[in-house]
C-alpha cells in the first residue's frame, strides 16, 4: 500500500514537473503588465567605489509578449537633462532607436551597438532591459535548490542560434527562478569565450493588484571589472493606459 | 506694406514673451562656464597670443508646459574681460518660443534654431538659418544662428510635413571684416521652406523645397563703403535620407539650387549642386566614427572663381572612456582637390557629474577662395571649466 502511494506521488510529480521552457514562460508572464510608467534611478558604482546616478522618466508598453516600445527622458545628471530616447522593438530586423538631442532640438535615428550594447553606460545591456525573449533561447531545467533561503529552479539558457549569441554576447545564462513568484532571483551570464562575467540579483519586487509581480529593484555586477549597476523603479504605475502617441517619434520631436 | 508685415511677424514671434509668465511650473537648467580662447595666428584684427575671448557665461534654459502648450527659452549671459579694450556684457536670448500641440499639427512660434539635413557636419541642405563659421567651437549656439520663425509640423500617419517661414535676418558670418553685412536696412521678404518626411522600414527619407536668400552675399560697393548684398533669391530643392542597420548608418543629402540674377553685375542665374554621403560606425555604445564625402559645383557663374567644384572628406570621431569620465571628439574637414582644412579636436574630462573641463583647438586653413581659407586668421586654442545645473 505504502509503495503504491509513493509510486503514485512519483508519477504525479513527474507529470507536473515543469520544463525549463515552461518555467521561463511563467517568468515572462509573471508580471502581467501592459504598460508601465514612472521613474528609473540608475546607480553606477565603479570598482573604486565612485558613484554616479542617472535619473529618467520612462513609459513603456507591451504590444506582444516580448515586443514593446519604451521612451525615456533623462532628468539627471544635469548635463544630459532633456535628452530623450525611443526604442521600438521589431519582430523582424533591427530594433529602431531614436535620440532627441536637446542642444540641436532634433530627433535622429541612431545606430545601435547591437542588443548587447550597454544601457546608459551601465552593466545592463539593452537586451537585459528588454527581459527574457523565449524564442531566442533553449531552456533546460538543471535542478531545484535552495539559495539564500529561497527555493529556486535552476534553468540553463543556451542561445537558439549563433545570431542570438553574437547579438547578445552571451553563450550561456544560468537563471535561478524563485518558485513562489516566478521572478529571476539570480542570473549568471557567460560571455562568448565561456567565462562567467556578469551576475544579476533581484533586490525587491512589487505585487500588483491582480496578484502578478514585477521586479522594481535589481542590480548587475560585472565580475571582471567589479563595476556594479543598480536599477530602481520609483513611483511605478502599472496598466494606466499609456497612450500609443507617447511612444512615437512625434512625441520625441515635442521634447 | 512690408514694414507692416514685418511688424506683425515680429509681434507673433514675441508672443512667447507675453505668454510665458502664465505658466505656473517652470523648469530651469543650464550651465555656467569660464573660458579662455587664444588666437594662435596673427590676423588683421589681432596678434597671435591675444585672447579672442576671456570671460564667463551663464546659460539659462527654461521650460514650462500647460496642457498642450509649451514655452521654452534659452539665454546666454556673457561677460568678457577686456574685449574691445573694455569689459563687455552681452545678453543673447537665442531661443524663446511657444509650442502648440494639436491632433494633426504641432506649431512652434518664436526665435528658434532651424536644423535641416541628416549628416553630422555642415549638412549641405542646412541652408535655411545662417552659420557663424568664425564661432566654430564646442557650443552649438556659438556657430548656429537662431531665427524668429513660425514652424508647422503636420502629421499624416507616418508622413510628416514640415513648413517653416521667417524673415531673412542675417547672412553667414565669417568673423570681423568678413561677415556679410546688409547693404539695405530692410530684409526683403519672407523665406520659407516645406519638407516631406517619410520612413520606409529602417530608412527615413525626406524631400524639400526652399525659397530663401543667398546667405553668402555678393560683394558690392555703396556710398557707405563695401558690403555684401545677400538679398538674391534662391530656389532650392533638397532630398536626404538615413539608413540604419545595426552598428552602421548611411546618411545622404542633395541640394540643387538656382539663384536670382544679381542686379549689381547682371550675372546670369547661377545654379549649384551640393551633395554629401556619410557612413557612420558605432564601435561601442560609447564610441562612434564617421566618414563623409562631399561634393559641390556651381554653374553659370560670371566669375571663374565661383565655379570651381570641390570635393571634401570629413572625418568625425567621438569616443568616451572610463565610464564617460573622458571624452575625445575630433572633426577633420579637408578639401581633396583644393587645399582647405578645418580641424577641431576637443578633450573633455568629467571627474564627477555636472562638472567638466575641456581643452581644444579650432584650426582653419587653406586657399583664400575657400570657406576655411578665408577665415584662417581665426585659429584658436581654448580651455573651459563648466558646471551644469
Amino acid at each position: 500500500m505504502y509503495s503504491a502511494f509513493v509510486s503514485m506521488v512519483v508519477i504525479f510529480t513527474a507529470a507536473t514537473q515543469l520544463t525549463g521552457y515552461e518555467i521561463m514562460e511563467r517568468v515572462v508572464n509573471a508580471g502581467r503588465w501592459h504598460d508601465l510608467k514612472g521613474a528609473i534611478e540608475l546607480t553606477l558604482v565603479s570598482s573604486s567605489g565612485e558613484v554616479k546616478k542617472r535619473e529618467m522618466d520612462f513609459y513603456t508598453k507591451r504590444y506582444e509578449a516580448d515586443l514593446s516600445r519604451m521612451i525615456m527622458i533623462l532628468k539627471a545628471p544635469p548635463e544630459v537633462k532633456g535628452m530623450a530616447f525611443l526604442l521600438i522593438e521589431r519582430k523582424e530586423g533591427d530594433d529602431e532607436r531614436y535620440l532627441y538631442l536637446p542642444a540641436m532640438r532634433v530627433v535622429r535615428r541612431i545606430e545601435a551597438s547591437g542588443k548587447g550594447g550597454s544601457f546608459m553606460s551601465s552593466d545592463f545591456s539593452y537586451y537585459d532591459i528588454g527581459g527574457v525573449k523565449l524564442r531566442d533561447w533553449t531552456f533546460q531545467l538543471k535542478g531545484e535548490e535552495e539559495r539564500e533561503g529561497q527555493d529556486v529552479y535552476v534553468v540553463e539558457a543556451l542561445p537558439a542560434n549563433r545570431k542570438v549569441e553574437k547579438e547578445t554576447g552571451y553563450s550561456k545564462i544560468e537563471y535561478e527562478i524563485r518558485k513562489d513568484i516566478f521572478l529571476i532571483w539570480h542570473a549568471y551570464y557567460y560571455n562568448r569565450a565561456g567565462v562567467k562575467f556578469k551576475e544579476y540579483k533581484l533586490n525587491e519586487f512589487h505585487r500588483l493588484d491582480d496578484g502578478s509581480v514585477i521586479a522594481v529593484d535589481f542590480e548587475m555586477k560585472n565580475l571582471v571589472t567589479a563595476h556594479r549597476s543598480r536599477i530602481r523603479f520609483v513611483g511605478l504605475e502599472v496598466n494606466t493606459g499609456v497612450p500609443d502617441k507617447l511612444l512615437t517619434v512625434r512625441a520625441l520631436r515635442r521634447r | 506694406m512690408r514694414r507692416l508685415g514685418r511688424t506683425i511677424f515680429t509681434g507673433v514671434c514675441l508672443l512667447p514673451v507675453a505668454v510665458s509668465p502664465a505658466f505656473a511650473e517652470l523648469s530651469l537648467s543650464g550651465y555656467a562656464k569660464t573660458s579662455a580662447y587664444w588666437f594662435t595666428v596673427s590676423g588683421r584684427t589681432h596678434e597671435a597670443g591675444e585672447f579672442s575671448r576671456l570671460g564667463v557665461r551663464l546659460q539659462v534654459n527654461g521650460d514650462a508646459s500647460y496642457n498642450q502648450v509649451r514655452a521654452k527659452f534659452a539665454v546666454d549671459i556673457d561677460y568678457d574681460f577686456g574685449m574691445l579694450s573694455k569689459d563687455v556684457l552681452f545678453i543673447n536670448p537665442f531661443e524663446i518660443y511657444v509650442d502648440l500641440y494639436t491632433t494633426l499639427v504641432d506649431l512652434r512660434v518664436g526665435k528658434q534654431f532651424v536644423f535641416w539635413g541628416t549628416t553630422s557636419w555642415l549638412p549641405p541642405t542646412d541652408v535655411l538659418a545662417p552659420w557663424n563659421f568664425a564661432g566654430m567651437g564646442p557650443e552649438i549656439e556659438d556657430y548656429r544662428v537662431s531665427v524668429p520663425a513660425v514652424k508647422l509640423d503636420f502629421y499624416l500617419g507616418d508622413v510628416t510635413v514640415e513648413g517653416i517661414c521667417f524673415y531673412s535676418a542675417a547672412g553667414n558670418r565669417y568673423g570681423p571684416g568678413l561677415t556679410a553685412v546688409q547693404v539695405e536696412p530692410e530684409a526683403k521678404a519672407l523665406e520659407g521652406a516645406l519638407k516631406v518626411m517619410w520612413p520606409v522600414k529602417t530608412v527615413d527619407f525626406s524631400a524639400g523645397v526652399l525659397l530663401i536668400h543667398d546667405k553668402d552675399g555678393l560683394p558690392v560697393f555703396s556710398p557707405e563703403g563695401m558690403g555684401f548684398d545677400y538679398t538674391r533669391r534662391v530656389a532650392a530643392f533638397t532630398t536626404d535620407g538615413v539608413w540604419v542597420s545595426g552598428r552602421w548608418s548611411l546618411r545622404w543629402e542633395l541640394l540643387a539650387q538656382v539663384m536670382e540674377q544679381d542686379k549689381w553685375f547682371g550675372r546670369n542665374n547661377p545654379y549649384r549642386v551640393d551633395a554629401a554621403v556619410e557612413a557612420a560606425w558605432m564601435l561601442t555604445e560609447n564610441s562612434k566614427l564617421s566618414l563623409q564625402y562631399r561634393f559641390w559645383k556651381n554653374w553659370n557663374e560670371a566669375s571663374p572663381a565661383f565655379v570651381f567644384p570641390e570635393h571634401r572628406l570629413v572625418f568625425t570621431g567621438d569616443v568616451r572612456l572610463f565610464s564617460d569620465m573622458l571624452r575625445i571628439r575630433t572633426t577633420v574637414d579637408a578639401g581633396v582637390d583644393k587645399y582647405s582644412l578645418f580641424v577641431m579636436p576637443i578633450l573633455e574630462f568629467r571627474p564627477v557629474d555636472a562638472i567638466s573641463f575641456s581643452a581644444g583647438t579650432v584650426v582653419f586653413d587653406g586657399d583664400r577662395a575657400t570657406v576655411f581659407g578665408a577665415i584662417d586668421a581665426f585659429d584658436t586654442a581654448f580651455v573651459e571649466v563648466k558646471g551644469y545645473f
